[in-house]
């Protein structure tokens, strides 16, 4: 598989991996379609375990000895969840890795990285699809759809008459490219943004931007709250008790990053209490959500199975184009899109 | 000029989004200071049903009317109308949907009819882009698998490109077709009087409805209901739709028939469905539809907004009592042939 003269990618993908993360043939021509100043610059080659690395019982002796011969050759791979340890020895070409996935807390701590290894995410990659879901969730949050979902499931006709969402404050916890998706999905309905993060450099589709510190204060005057944070050691939990108290009564949720932000039980007794009107969640602390949680029947909650920013269609079409988009400055040894900060973790 | 005597007539027993305050006339008054001399105005209220109003329910009507030249309200007798109201030149019905009062030969000759199309706008656009982002994201399906606790994990694409349907380009159906169009789809309209719509890619007639449901990703029932729409939504209509289809009611239960949509959802032939209105208001509690797979129910809360609709309503009053000074056309007359 090995070209002398072209940069080597090799894909690393399942047998059952999902129509919405498969790495077919056609997308992968498509891309060098759309691409065609890099067509003759790469060798793009595919190597296909029986399953995923991270599902368990993982790999058997074949995936090990494909993922072993595929890499060997590798200048850059594009792959989830592999074998970590040794990649100096295992893969000595391998300068980048693209990880097909916005959140690679799953790889953490990212001390396995060789030196001189670049580390890319993908985020961006879910943007329209993200928008569609946010602008979904706040309008379905707005009519009190989890709440009716709940009368539905007791055969009771809950007749209640609410306004429009124009004009309704959202406060987006973690301004990154997911959190910029939720602005413009609510700027589109006509509402106020106040974005939460680190950074607090103005962007796009934020009215407002401040610090964590303010994050109760934020929450204290919003009607909807969106969590987009990526998940870390400082992020874990950080959507407690305290937090959902500081929101206002009546106010509606949705979490759409990752479920271990989130303390669930402080968020069933939100939603139990009539604290918080209503949820949606798209991301959960396991997934699939075990049979015996107690979410399933939790009033005024609507769960999605981790679908939402995924598109069927687009999301490896999406996925690479950043990897080629990427591509010119990996040639040039520049700085790229979307590398990640091997101490923050993202 | 002689003063135009103005009579609202609330139902006391309907929802409170229904009813005009006192308030919220004094505010349409203000907001439309320019024809304020040109009328007088009282205020009545009265049971919903006609059989169960009271004596003084009738009497303080019957008093009213013998001068009243405008009533707007929602339901009252409707026998000898020239006799109880000798000078009544228009009734301005504070809803869209009319169909309770039809056929409409108890109509005096000379006296006009007005309903509140359009005063719904924009708490039914948004309710409207919830159920199409709904749809395109199978919540319908995924509702149906959190009751059963089933993990289903069903991806979709965006919603950019696909096909709307929207029967009936109305008012309502106009605005459902401006929010498919905002979200960038493909909206095809039926209609058997509108031909063009700014918001339609294109308006098919009825008899195309075969043809246009095939390509069909939504469909959005959105037409009044006449002697000519009941139920005109039915097995073999449905049976047109490709088995991804989803389809939304927004406008009378009586449109479709709902238990051939049950039967199509339980067999998988139609992917989705959100129903905003029902044969019979509630919806009873032992009805199947409560559980009928893959359908999501909302309780007729599609359009009224309770900070809105009232003002817009009383609006559309004041409007026409100017177009009336002015002897202009009256706007949102209602075709008592075509019964909207």
């Amino acid at each position: 598989m090995k070209s002398q003269d072209k940069i080597n990618i090799m894909v690393l993908t399942a047998e059952d991996s999902l129509k919405v993360f498969r790495f077919t043939q056609d997308r992968i021509d498509a891309v060098l379609e759309r691409f065609p100043e890099h067509k003759d610059k790469v060798n793009i080659y595919t190597v296909r375990t029986s399953t995923s690395f991270e599902n368990t019982p993982g790999w058997n002796t074949n995936d090990y000895e494909l993922f072993k011969d595929g890499i060997k050759d590798a200048d850059v791979l594009i792959g989830y969840m592999f074998p970590l340890e040794d990649l100096s020895q295992t893969a000595p070409h391998l300068k980048w890795i693209h990880i097909i996935g916005a959140g690679i807390e799953h790889l953490h701590p990212l001390t396995w990285v060789p030196n001189g290894v670049t580390l890319t995410n993908n985020r961006g990659a879910h943007g329209p699809k993200t928008c569609e879901y946010a602008m979904m969730a706040l309008l379905m949050l707005a009519n009190n759809m989890p709440r009716l979902g709940t009368a539905q499931h007791r055969n009771f006709w809950d007749g209640h008459f609410v306004s429009v969402i124009k004009g309704s404050r959202v406060a987006i916890i973690g301004a990154g490219k997911q959190g910029s998706a939720v602005a413009l999905a609510a700027k589109r309905l006509g509402l106020f943004t106040i974005g939460i993060d680190i950074d607090v450099t103005p962007r796009a589709d934020f009215d407002e931007i401040y610090e964590p510190g303010k994050l109760h204060e934020v929450l204290s005057d919003s009607d909807y709250v969106a969590v987009t944070l990526p998940m870390t050691q400082e992020t874990e939990r950080s959507i407690g008790k305290m937090e959902f108290a500081a929101m206002k009564q009546g106010a509606g949720f949705f979490n759409i990053s990752r479920g271990k932000i989130v303390d669930t039980l402080a968020l069933i007794e939100s939603l139990s209490s009539g604290h918080i009107s209503g949820a949606i969640l798209d991301v959960f602390d396991a997934e699939p959500l075990p049979k015996d949680s107690p979410l399933w029947s939790t009033p005024n909650l609507i769960i999605t199975p981790h679908m939402g920013c995924d598109d069927e269609e687009n999301y490896i079409h999406r996925t690479l184009d950043i990897v080629f988009d990427n591509l010119s400055k990996f040639i040039a040894k520049a700085p790229m899109q979307n590398e990640v900060d091997k101490h923050k973790g993202y | 000029m002689k003063k135009l005597h103005i009579h609202i007539m609330n139902n006391r027993n309907s929802a409170y989004v229904y009813q005009a305050t006192e308030q919220q006339v004094r505010e349409a008054m203000d907001r439309n200071e320019d024809i304020v001399n040109a009328y007088e105005l009282t205020m009545g209220s009265s049971e919903y049903d006609y059989d169960r109003w009271t004596q003084s329910d009738l009497s303080d009507f019957l008093d009213k009317m013998r001068t009243a030249n405008v009533l707007m309200g929602y339901t009252f007798p409707t026998n000898d109308i020239k006799g109880y109201a000798p000078n009544l030149k228009w009734i301005h019905f504070n809803s869209s949907g009319i169909e309770h009062i039809t056929p409409f030969h108890w109509v005096p000759d000379g006296v006009q009819l007005t309903n509140s199309r359009g005063v719904h706008q924009p708490k039914s656009g948004e309710t409207f882009a919830t159920f199409l982002g709904m749809m395109n994201s199978a919540i319908p399906q995924l509702y149906t698998a959190q009751r059963q606790g089933k993990w289903d994990r069903i991806f979709t694409t965006v919603i950019k490109g696909k096909t709307l349907v929207v029967l009936g380009v109305g008012c309502q159906g106009g605005e459902v077709a401006k929010q498919g169009k905002k979200m960038g789809m493909r909206v095809i309209g039926i209609d058997p009087y509108v031909k063009h719509h700014p918001n339609c890619d294109e308006v098919v007639t009825i008899d195309r409805m075969q043809e246009v449901f095939a390509h069909a990703d939504f469909l959005a029932i959105s037409a009044p209901l006449t002697k000519e729409t009941y139920r005109i939504i039915g097995e073999e209509q449905l049976g047109w739709l490709p088995q991804t289809a989803s389809v939304m009611n927004v406008a009378r239960g009586q449109l479709l028939d709902s238990d051939a949509l049950d039967q199509k959802l339980r067999k998988g032939q139609i992917a989705g469905a959100i129903l905003d209105v029902f044969d019979k208001e509630p919806l009873e509690e032992d009805s199947p539809l409560w559980s009928t797979p893959n359908l999501l129910l909302t309780p007729h809360v599609s359009s009224d907004d309770p900070v809105n609709y009232m003002p817009r309503c009383l609006d559309i009053l004041m409007r026409n009592i100017r177009n009336y000074v002015n002897g202009a056309q009256l706007e949102n007359l209602v075709d008592t042939a075509r019964e909207y």
